[in-house]
Parts: structure tokens; sequence; C-alpha cells
């Protein structure tokens, strides 16, 4: 009897097995994925009071008024910008390093281990650092630079004061990666390109840059998913209990930091939940246009 | 590089120094006075911990899930893989900061304010982690786990003590990578801590600069960053080669 | 080599097990001690703690730091240590950086007790949306207590009146601070001027004259330095009579405020006007970057700040110059209301224990004693709030040494009691919504017109986003 029950046992634990090994991964991602993602859209169609009790249901008239909010506009506005210009420039730069470190073998230690060290620093400290040295009378750009601009609090070139700290935060993480990518091109790949003619810049893009494509792709992603979604900086800048939410003008408010203000600073979570929605569409959108890029683009051989 | 220098400068400096308009590279003296205000008013060796515990054991508990279901991708077959793979893949899209405000409360409600668990558990899955891992094992030839499985080797014997240790530059990118972003990580740990000894280093720090009517001057502020970044540098510094290692692998295999 | 292998995986799950377990639980230390108060002393209502050994815990959350931090945190040390001994209650003080409130509210969405405080401190400002939890707790009938140290009486009025809601005093007044004008006594001399400004007009002519500036044009000293969001605009709006609030009900004390007063009843246009006039002086920097080193650095020969900001002056200023406070300008000559007090005050939580909330009441009643007052006062530069304070020697000896403090107090006590901070429901709103339409305003991108219309449309847009969701 009991020779016949243990083949059954290890039948039904062959078939579920693989599923036991997904259940780890899958309970979290249901669980702080998918839950909160459909509890968002469905909210998002109803008007909630503070305590998030529902009161009626709305349909897409937290939408519309997100929609007409002028400060929303300027907020997708500002982190379509923040996204446009750290991302292809701290690629960009951080290409043009590793091509330069490539050259000169010895000094590409020093290199390395210089924006390893960038990788070590954390936003809120990089935040703090450059909050000091923007500093229109105590701060080193000012100094340097012999202007006298409020860099931070001048709703001209708040905005650019942030891109410019992002970028910094960048370059290193995408130094390391091409760095990397581009060593292990194979050098006859090379040489036989260089016999076929290719120099200089039409090596460099017709070689190098396909070579190295799925690395700039990861790049691309990763980077362009962090700025879609960011806010720390303005959060940290431009604390919303003080009035400066969003920074001078709302020049640097981004779409996160919208949907913080209005969630935690102002409890007004019918716009909070619209807003963040469409903050979900417009990523998606961005994403998916990675992944036409990828399918165009990119070879992985 | 240089704004570290700078920071570094400033956090030497008196008070005075600082609040002029003159150039001033390097400090006059070397006044520890920064760092005296910052040890005696605040709990920064607490806050420090509190990010390397978060970092380390998040990181840890990712490796496992993220190649536990890789596990399950790459050498089952089974109903409903793809549609499970699917709806990793889609995560991808959703950008988990987003719902930072509905986890706020999935967290609340299960009691895990200040609690090093409410602060981690987000971080517990990555599916980038997980599709990576995925397209590493993939690599392994099917006829390992088969001629493992003729030994008399469970399946999970087979993960155990054969596959994950052969993906150990995998594993060390999958838990560099996660360190490195679950220590920066700023406005997570921030919604979900109100007591003072549970706040992350990043948190804290940017506390130090909110009441203008507080005695942390810039150069305090400074000299807290250089505390924090000490450790991370150090950690760098070791585990340099690992890192540069584990880009490579990544990049090269996408 | 087999068992190697598995001694060694066995062994890194067996750790990382332990360490999850004990980094979860041990994040939760402080909520088990509570439970057990919880329990033991449900029973009781007296005010003398629990029964047992358990000290009854106070948690304390506030958000000052620096001098003020400090001066708190020894307020509170001896109270563990003498008062608090006696009578079995612990306070635990929590920073909560700028504004604990928002805190208060998150937790209490989830009804989450164990991660709430038994007092914060709050800016009055957000009293209504306080009062809207109904785990609140009202200090009315606390002051109106015969037993109680303190009553309403022992504050000043227009303190009182800045915790009243609704017919009932609900908050103790703890950190009071009014704005003041300060000015670079040195500055004002070599330009000639005695005194500090009493009217706008006064202002505008100094800012004139105080201003230097370099062969480009550009001031390299403004000679004022203040940048107007939510406190500075309702100070200029209640100080010029005693009818003008911000908003309509009282500025939302005798009922919740529904709309902005400000641009029908006319206040709102003769600041801006003054305003105006102002700008086009060129003298006058309408952001703050490090508003307090700039002014001790002798880059703005004036500047408009609370009073909680003298302590940090004086460390900054060491001796270089001298400097004094005086009441802010009247918007118009004949202003009557004078500035209005703000500040925060302290507000309690029942957290299902009674025995807490009267311990809870108790350290407030310490809090807002005489001697706790001075300490806390002499550091900061906020106001004591205790009306015996300042007939003590030690106030009057301190204000001797430094009268700015002084000034302070009587702007205060010469004030209308009516001259309050509104209390609206949406204030963090409505503060991004001021500072934003007066930025634009300095920037010259709205005239005086379009600024009245976008700052009370948008405002009273947001207050009715907030009534139309929360009825």
């Amino acid at each position: 009897m009991e020779r016949n029950q243990m083949p059954f046992f290890r039948k039904l634990f062959r078939k579920v097995e693989p599923y036991l090994y997904l259940i780890p991964a899958f309970s979290l991602l249901i669980l702080f994925v998918y839950y909160p993602f459909a509890k968002n859209t469905i909210l998002s169609f109803f008007s909630v009071d503070k305590f998030r009790n529902i009161n009626k249901f709305v349909g897409f008239s937290n939408y519309v008024r997100v929609l007409s909010d002028g400060n929303f506009i300027k907020a997708i506005r500002n982190t379509f910008i923040y996204v446009f210009t750290t991302v292809p420039i701290s690629i960009i730069i951080g290409f043009a390093l590793a091509l330069l470190a490539r050259k000169k073998h010895k000094l590409s230690i020093v290199y390395e281990a210089l924006f390893a060290l960038s990788m070590a620093v954390s936003a809120s400290v990089i935040a703090m650092i450059f909050q000091l040295a923007y500093n229109p009378s105590m701060g080193i750009i000012n100094k340097i630079t012999g202007l006298n601009t409020s860099w931070l609090t001048n709703s001209k070139t708040a905005l650019l004061s942030l891109i410019i700290i992002q970028i910094w935060a960048n370059i290193g993480f995408n130094f390391i990666y091409i760095f990397s990518a581009l060593r292990g091109m194979s050098e006859e790949v090379l040489e036989s390109a260089l016999i076929d003619g290719a120099v200089g810049i039409s090596r460099l893009f017709k070689i190098i840059v396909p070579l190295i494509s799925p690395t700039l792709l990861f790049l691309l992603v990763k980077d362009i998913a962090y700025a879609m979604t960011t806010a720390s900086f303005t959060l940290i800048f431009y604390p919303y209990t003080d009035g400066r939410g969003g920074g001078p003008n709302g020049s640097t408010e981004t779409i996160m930091s919208y949907i913080y203000g209005k969630a935690i600073a102002g409890t007004n979570y019918n716009a909070a939940f619209a807003a963040t929605m469409v903050g979900f569409v417009l990523s998606g959108i961005m994403m998916a246009l990675c992944l036409v890029l990828d399918q165009k683009k990119v070879n992985y051989d | 590089m240089l704004p570290l220098l700078y920071a570094v400068c400033i956090s030497f400096m008196e008070p005075a120094e600082i609040l002029t308009k003159e150039l001033h590279f390097f400090p006059n003296s070397l006044s520890l006075e920064n760092y005296r205000i910052v040890f005696k008013q605040t709990a920064i060796f607490r806050f420090m911990l509190n990010s390397f515990l978060i970092a380390f054991v998040s990181s840890f508990v990712r490796i496992i899930t993220s190649s536990l279901s890789a596990f399950s991708f790459a050498f089952f077959e089974y109903k409903g893989k793809k549609l499970m793979f699917y709806l990793v893949t889609v995560s991808l899209i959703i950008p988990v900061d987003v719902l930072m405000v509905q986890n706020y409360f999935t967290v609340a409600d299960m009691g895990m304010i200040n609690t090093y668990m409410g602060m981690m558990v987000v971080f517990f899955v990555s599916s980038m982690n997980i599709f990576v891992m995925r397209q590493n094992f993939m690599a392994y030839s099917r006829t390992l786990k088969e001629a493992a499985m003729i030994d008399g080797c469970s399946n999970f014997l087979f993960y155990l003590r054969i596959l994950l240790p052969s993906s150990k530059s995998v594993l060390a990118t999958v838990f560099i990578s996660s360190f490195v972003g679950t220590w920066n990580t700023y406005l997570w740990p921030m919604m979900v801590t109100n007591k003072n000894e549970m706040r992350t280093a990043q948190v804290a720090i940017t506390m130090m600069n909110v009441n203008e009517s507080s005695s942390f001057g810039y150069g305090s502020v400074m000299a807290a960053a250089v505390i924090i970044l000490i450790p991370s540098i150090l950690v760098f510094i070791i585990f340099q080669k690992k890192i540069i290692g584990g880009a490579m692998a990544g990049a090269v295999k996408g | 080599m087999k068992k190697k292998i598995l001694k060694k995986t066995l062994a890194l799950f067996l750790s990382s097990v332990l360490a999850l377990g004990m980094v979860a639980c041990s994040g939760s230390n402080d909520q088990t001690t509570s439970a057990t108060d919880d329990s033991e002393a449900k029973s009781t209502t007296a005010s003398s703690g629990t029964q047992g050994n358990e000290p009854v815990e106070v948690v304390f959350w506030h958000s000052t730091s620096g001098a003020t931090g400090e001066a708190l945190e020894s307020v509170i040390k001896t109270y563990n240590e003498t008062r608090g001994a006696e009578k079995n209650i612990k306070v635990n003080l929590v920073f909560q950086g700028y504004e604990g409130t928002d805190k208060v509210i998150l937790a209490y969405q989830t009804k989450d007790t164990e991660n709430a405080p038994d007092i914060n401190q709050g800016l009055t400002s957000t009293i209504p949306s306080m009062m809207d939890l109904d785990w609140t707790v009202s200090a009315d009938s606390y002051l109106n207590d015969s037993n109680s140290d303190i009553n309403k009486d022992s504050f000043y009025e227009a303190m009182q009146r800045s915790c009243y809601y609704e017919g009932e005093m609900v908050a103790v007044p703890f950190a009071n601070s009014t704005l003041l004008l300060y000015y670079n006594v040195d500055a004002l001399k070599e330009a000639g001027l005695d005194g500090p400004p009493t009217t706008m007009d006064e202002l505008i002519d100094y800012v004139d004259k105080l201003t230097i500036r370099d062969a480009s044009g550009q001031a390299t000293r403004y000679g004022l330095n203040v940048q107007v969001k939510r406190y500075q605009l309702v100070n200029f709006i209640v100080s010029q009579s005693e009818n003008s609030f911000f908003g309509d009900n009282e500025g939302g004390r005798s009922a919740p405020m529904t709309k902005l007063t400000i641009g029908e009843d006319g206040t709102l246009r003769n600041f801006l006007e003054k305003w105006d006039t102002l700008l086009n002086t060129g003298g006058y920097k309408y952001v703050e970057d490090s508003i307090n080193e700039e002014f001790a650095q002798g880059l703005s020969a004036m500047v408009i700040m609370s009073s909680s900001r003298i302590g940090t002056i004086n460390s900054l200023i060491d001796d270089s110059f001298s400097y004094m406070t005086a009441p802010i300008p009247k918007v118009n000559a004949d202003d009557t209301s004078g500035a209005a007090v703000g500040g925060s005050c302290l507000l309690m939580f029942d957290r299902g224990n009674s025995a807490r909330v009267d311990a809870a009441w108790d350290v407030l009643q310490y809090c807002s004693s005489p001697e706790a007052q001075i300490i806390i006062s002499k550091a900061s530069g906020y106001m004591p709030v205790n009306v015996e304070a300042e007939n003590t020697q030690e106030m009057q000896d301190f204000y001797q040494e430094f009268p700015q403090y002084k000034v302070a107090l009587d702007s205060v006590k010469k004030a209308s009691p009516l001259a309050q901070e509104p209390l609206d429901v949406v204030y963090n709103e409505i503060n991004g919504i001021i500072t934003k339409v007066m930025l634009d305003f300095c920037e010259r991108n709205l005239t005086i017109d379009g600024a009245i219309d976008k700052l009370v449309s948008e405002c009273n847009a947001a207050m009715d986003e907030y009534y139309e969701a929360n009825n």
C-alpha cells in the first residue's frame, strides 16, 4: 500500500515543483507591484476622502482635473526635459570617457577606481554637497565663476542645476559598464574592420557602437526608467512642507514629486492616483520605445 | 570625484571660513568641530548601520528570489510558464516608485512601519534581476541537469550544489547592483520611518538641513556626508575587482 | 566534499534566517513595552501613572533642532528625572524634521496607534486637520480643570487665541514667535538713517538708501531680503486691521474656512501695491538662499524673519556688527493690528490608553511652566508663552542683555489678539500657491490684478477640491 502512495506524491511534487520555486518572487511581485497597481487603477475612478474612504464613482473626472492642472502639465514637461537631457548626455560623456580611458592603459585602473567611487555616493549625499556648492554667497560654483546666480532658487536655473547633478551622478555607472563592454570587444573584429578601411569616426559608429549595443540599451533603459519616475532631488531641495514644493514656480516638479505632494502633503488622493496612472502610461510608452529600439537596432551576437 | 573632495575640505572648515565670499579651497586649519557636532547631536553610526542592514539583507534575499525563479524558468517546462514569464516582463515596465503611496498603506496595514522588515520588503524582488539570471541560466545545457538527475540528484539539490556555485559571477553582479541600489534609496525609507533610530543615513542627512534655526552649519552637514561616504568608499575599493568583473559579465550578456 | 557543501549551504541558510528574524523583530522593540502598558493601565484613570512598575511612556514628536532642540531636550531630561520620576512617567522625545503633522495624519490613515505620538508639536495652522482625527484630545477641559497647574490665562491672550478652534482652546501654545524686522544698526547709521522703518513707505525709502551696487548696477548688498510665503503674507494682511482676516469665518477659527477674503476686502491689494514699489527699487532680494548667513555676512542690511531665529543670528554674527529687531512695518500708515503670533502648539492624542493622556497632560503642564519656558526661550528666541516668565529676574536680565528678544514679546502684547494665522485646511497647498504667485509677481510675470486674481482663485479652488472630497 505504502509503495503505491510514494510514487503518487512524488509525481505530484514533480508537477508542482517549478511553481514552488516561483512562489517567493511572485508573492512579492503580486503584493508590491500588481496589487497596488490594480488598487491604484480602480481607485483613480472614484472620489476618495482624505482617509481614503470611497465617496462615489466619478469616472474620468479625476483625470480631467489633473490633466487640466497647469502644475501637472509642467511636471510632465519637466520630467521629459529631465529624461531627454540627463540620459543621452550622461551616456555620451560616459562613452567618450570610456573611449579615452581605453587608449591609456596604464591610467585606466585609476579611472575605474574613481568612477566606481561615484557609484558609492548616494543621491542624498550628492544633494547635500551640491546644495552647498550652488549656494550663491558661500558655494564654490559662484566663487569660481564669479557669478551671482541663485542657482537653486531662481526659476530659470533650478531645473538646470538638478540636471547637472543628475548627469554627474549617472556618469560613473555608465562609464564602468561601457568601459567593460569596450574591453570585451574582440580585437579580431576590430582589426578586420580596419583592413576593410573603416577608420576613425565611421569605425566608431559602424563597428563599435553596434558591438556594444546591448550594453548601451541596458544603460538607456535603466536611466530612462529612473529619470521618468524620480523625485529625489526635487523632494530633498524643495520639501513640500515649506511651501517650496516643486521648486521655484514649479520648475523642478516631476511627475513623482507631484504625486508625493498631492498624496502626502495635501492628502488629495484623487489627484495623486490619477496622476500616478498618467505617469504609468507615459513611462510605459518610453519603455515600449526602448523595446522597439532593442528589436531594430541591437544585435546580440 | 571633485564634489567629494569639496565636501571633505568644507567639513574641516570653521563656520567663519565658509561664510566668506572669497575662494577657499583648502581649510586654513583642520578643525574637527564639525565632526564633533555630528557625533554629539546625531546617532550617525546607528543611521549607517540601518542603511547597511537593509542593503545587505535585501540584496541577499533578492539573490534567493531571483535565482529560484530563474531556475524555474530556465530548467522546467510546465503549463503557464509563458504566462508567468510574461508577468515578470510586464512588471519591468511598471515603475515601482510610482506605487510607493499604495505600498505605504499596504506596509502600514501590516504593522511594519518603523521596522527593518518594512523598509526592506519592497526590495526583496526585482524583475530585472530575474531576467538577468534567467538569461544566464539558459546558457547552461539541459543535459547537465539530466545527467545530475540520473545520478540521483533532485532538482533542488542540483540548484544548490551545481547551479549556484557555478554562477558565482552573476550572483555577485546581482548582489552588488542590488546593494548599491538599496543603499542609495531615499524615498521609501523616508516614508516608512518616523522614529529617529530607524532612519537610514540617506534620510538622516537630509534632515540635518531642514530647520533653518538649527545649529547644523553647512560644515557639519559636509562632515556627516564624509562620514557616510567612508564605509561605502572602502567597500568599493575592496570589491572593485568584483564590481568591474560583474559589470563585464552583465554587459556582455546584455 | 558533498557533506562540506551541504553544511555550508545549511549554515548560510540558517544564518540568513536568523539575521532576518533578528532584524525584523528588533525594529519593533518599543512596541512591546507599550503593549504591556496598555494591558496594565486600562483600569486606572488617575494621573499618577500605572500601578505596575513600568513607567507610562509619553511619545513627544517635535521639530526643533539646534539650540532650541538642545533646550527642549534638557527640559525633558529634567522632567524625566524629577517630576516624571515621581509620577512614574517617562517622555520619549522624537525629532521629526520640519513637520511631524503629515506623519501623524499618515499614521492615522491606517489606525496605526503604535507608531503615532502622544504629543505632537505642530504649527497652529494644522489644528483643523488634527481635530478631524478622532483620536485628538482637546486641551480645553484640561485647562479648565482647577487642579491643573496652568489654565487659559496662564498664556498671553494672543497665544490663547492662536490655539482656539470652534470655540475651544484645543491646543497648548508652545514655541511661539512673531515676524520681526531685523536690521543692521551700523549699516543704517552709515546711510544716515536713525531707527528702524515703521511703515512700508519708510521701508521702501530705506531700501533705496541702503542698497549698495557695483559698477554694472547689480546689487552687492541688498537693502532687504525676505521671501513672501504664506507666513509672511498672512502677517502683512492681518496686521492691517482687526477685521482683516485671511479668510471667512474669522480666518477659519469660528468655523471651517471656505474661501479667502483678502481679494475682496482690499488688504491684498494694499500690500501688493507697496510691494510693487519696493521691487522697483532694485534693492530687494525676493528669494531666500541662506538668509541667516547672508544677513550675518552683511550681504543684506535688513531681513524680515521669525523671531525664532534670533538665537541663530546671535551665533552667526559674532560681534562684527550690531543688529536690532523691530516690529514689522505697517502696510498702511494707519494699520492697527500688529503681527500675528506664529509658531507651534502642542496637541495631545489618545492612543487608546487614558493613563497616557493624563500623563501627556502632565508633561504639557510642565512644558508650559515659567521655568521650562524660560529655558527654551533663552536658547531660541521663541517667546515664553507663560505670562509669569517675563516678570522673573532671570528674564529681566536676559532682556537687558539681548533687547532683540524683548521686541518680539512687546510686539505680541501690543498686537490685537484677533491678528492670527488662519486655520486653512489645505495649508500646504495654500503655502505652495502663495509662494509661487509671489515669486511670479516679484519676477514681474504678473500684474497686481493678475496676482490677486490668481492667488485667490487658486486657493479657493484648492479648498473647494478639498471640500468636494471631504464633506
